[in-house]
């Protein structure tokens, strides 16, 4: 806690400002964050708060109509995904399209960076290598045998697992899970909310997407409520209460 | 734990018998179909070999020669369908390129500058048909059922209707067409494009991308794969695939035609589904292609062998089709 308390001064990320609107309609009104390393960041709100704007504004799929993003101390331009992945480190985990079902998960581990030789040719060799590496270490998935099993064959949480490991194995900084607890069974959410505990303790950190509030207050160490497209709180987990981050999220 | 739960733990869930594991690849079910088909056949005409000319050389030069043609197609169209997409207009893309080979050899030019002229023609239909169809959002099976018609008219102006006499040099057709120690050229043609699909499919960038925009195409967008570009290049291997059926079978008969090639593109469909290509995109082998376009002029062999009117072909493609697609369907509900 100590630890956390002194890398929390300069945070991994911080947006400030952030304002997007459609049309008459002000998604976000100028919003700032703060991600600090090793730490599980809340992100709550209801429906319709501005969360889904928030998170594509993070994950780079649409632009800001301002703000600007601070990667540790430094201002970086996120224009596309490849910015948001590479210069600011998100790697961003959707609820439902995370991974292609019909495929192995070696094939899906590798979609879109694969190990290649030139020319194009796969190093099939190295990739089978690095996934048992990602399965076996990264992540302990209980059940997976085989990198060659199809995404379709695992249950809710082993695909979810799959899908963290891939993004933690690629080294980002900041894990953006969007709702990942939301179609799971309670063990598979626990082994879930484990997972996230451990990549922000190994120096990392997690973004929490939820309106869960329970599996929220579970995992994480700050919690920013979002509503009508405004922080309306932002706060660790120590300065406040399940039943005040109810209340905020009800009221608003 | 519990030792109730450890013991309903550990009798939950059984081991796949073999069965089970091979019948769970995407070509599983008609590799087991055509194995036994292959053993019927060799029983029989081991046993009546007078009425059951299987095993002869006529009839195993009969198969070879005809395999390669729809075999050609069944791969371009295959990996175009595990990309999520299909091709109505190869039949067109067939003749017209192969028409172009033959007249620009007629018009004094080297014969693989023909060659090449076909393939290049190839490549631009399949670009044109990916390119509408990406960009425009539009089903494949419209865009290629309109250009179908567009470039078979496209051919019939080149050709003006009239058939052109191929009379290559000794060493093309014999590379093409040719015999070598006994086995037809084509087919050795349809088993090097085969195995080269393979490495596309299962050692390339490109085959884990046709798998990922065919399986999935916002995943396959989420994690930074180029859908439009990766189903372009699957509309121009498709064409390509088409073109080279084209001069193989164009450089045996040594007659360019622009004759419409009528249900071409369904048979080549068939044959995919018959080796386990899902309809919906992102499931399916080159094994699988292989055997469907096999299994095909099986039927349509033994068909004949045995002096069974034509339309029993047909009967069992339809039925093949059906009870295949079915059998997926309810193997899916039941994993």
């Amino acid at each position: 806690m100590m630890e956390n308390a002194a890398t929390a001064t300069t945070p991994l990320l911080s947006i400030q400002g952030v304002a997007k609107s459609y049309g008459h309609v002000r998604a976000l009104q100028g919003v700032d964050m703060n991600i600090y390393r090793g730490e599980v960041t809340g992100l709550l709100g209801d429906n319709g708060a501005g969360k889904s704007t928030l998170i594509k504004i993070l994950s780079g799929i649409i632009r800001p109509d301002t703000g600007k993003f601070i990667r540790e101390g430094k201002e970086i331009s996120v224009q596309s995904r490849r910015d948001s992945e590479e210069i600011a480190g998100i790697q961003t985990i959707y609820q439902d399209i995370a991974l292609v079902k019909s495929m192995s998960i070696l094939r899906n581990i590798f979609a879109g960076r694969e190990e290649r030789y030139p020319f194009g040719f796969l190093k099939m060799k190295k990739m089978r290598e690095t996934a048992m590496s990602i399965l076996n270490e990264h992540v302990k998935i209980a059940g997976i045998t085989s990198p060659d099993l199809l995404v379709e064959e695992l249950s809710g949480g082993q695909a979810q697992a799959v899908a963290i490991a891939r993004a933690v194995h690629f080294q980002r900084d900041i894990l953006l899970l969007d709702e990942p607890t939301s179609a799971l069974s309670v063990r598979e959410t626990n082994k879930v909310l484990a997972i996230m505990r451990d990549i922000a303790e190994g120096g990392r950190s997690c973004v929490f997407v939820t309106h869960n509030l329970y599996h929220a207050y579970q995992v994480c160490d700050r919690f920013v409520v979002v509503s009508h497209g405004t922080v309306v709180k932002s706060v660790r987990k120590e300065e406040t209460s399940l039943d005040e981050l109810t209340a905020l999220i009800m009221t608003h | 734990m519990n030792t109730a739960i450890e013991k309903a733990a550990s009798t939950r869930y059984t081991q796949k018998s073999w069965l089970d594991r091979v019948r769970a690849h995407p070509a599983g079910n008609v590799s087991l179909i055509f194995l036994g088909a292959i053993a019927i056949c060799v029983v029989i005409s081991l046993a009546v070999p007078d009425q059951f000319r299987f095993l002869s050389t006529a009839n195993v030069n009969v198969l070879t020669r005809a395999i390669p043609t729809l075999g050609i197609t069944a791969l371009g169209m295959g990996l175009l369908m595990i990309s999520g997409e299909f091709d109505l207009s190869i039949g067109a893309t067939f003749g017209l390129s192969s028409y172009v080979m033959v007249l620009c050899y007629s018009l004094g030019y080297p014969v693989l500058v023909g060659v090449a002229a076909a393939l290049a023609i190839a490549a631009v239909i399949g670009f044109i048909n990916g390119w509408i169809t990406v960009y425009y959002g539009i089903p494949s099976f419209i865009t290629t059922l309109g250009t179908l018609f567009i470039f078979r008219s496209g051919a019939r102006l080149v050709s003006q209707n009239k058939p052109l006499m191929f009379a290559p040099p000794e060493w093309f057709e014999f590379m093409t067409v040719g015999k070598f120690m006994g086995i037809q050229m084509q087919f050795v043609w349809f088993l090097v494009l085969a195995g080269l699909s393979w490495l596309i499919l299962n050692r390339h960038t490109l085959g884990n991308h046709f798998f990922a925009v065919g399986g999935n195409p916002m995943a396959a967008n989420q994690v930074g794969i180029n859908v439009p570009r990766t189903k372009i290049a699957a509309f121009v291997w498709c064409a390509l695939m088409a073109a080279t059926a084209g001069v193989l079978a164009i450089t045996r008969v040594k007659t360019a035609t622009t004759d419409p090639q009528v249900f071409m593109e369904l048979e080549a469909i068939a044959a995919c589904v018959m080796g386990g290509i899902a309809l919906t995109g992102g499931r399916g082998s080159v094994v699988g292609i292989v055997i469907g376009a096999v299994m095909f002029h099986l039927v349509k062999d033994v068909i004949l062998l045995a002096r069974l009117p034509g339309f029993y072909l047909d009967l069992f493609v339809g039925l093949v089709i059906v009870f295949g697609v079915t059998l997926n369907q309810v193997a899916k509900k039941r994993y």
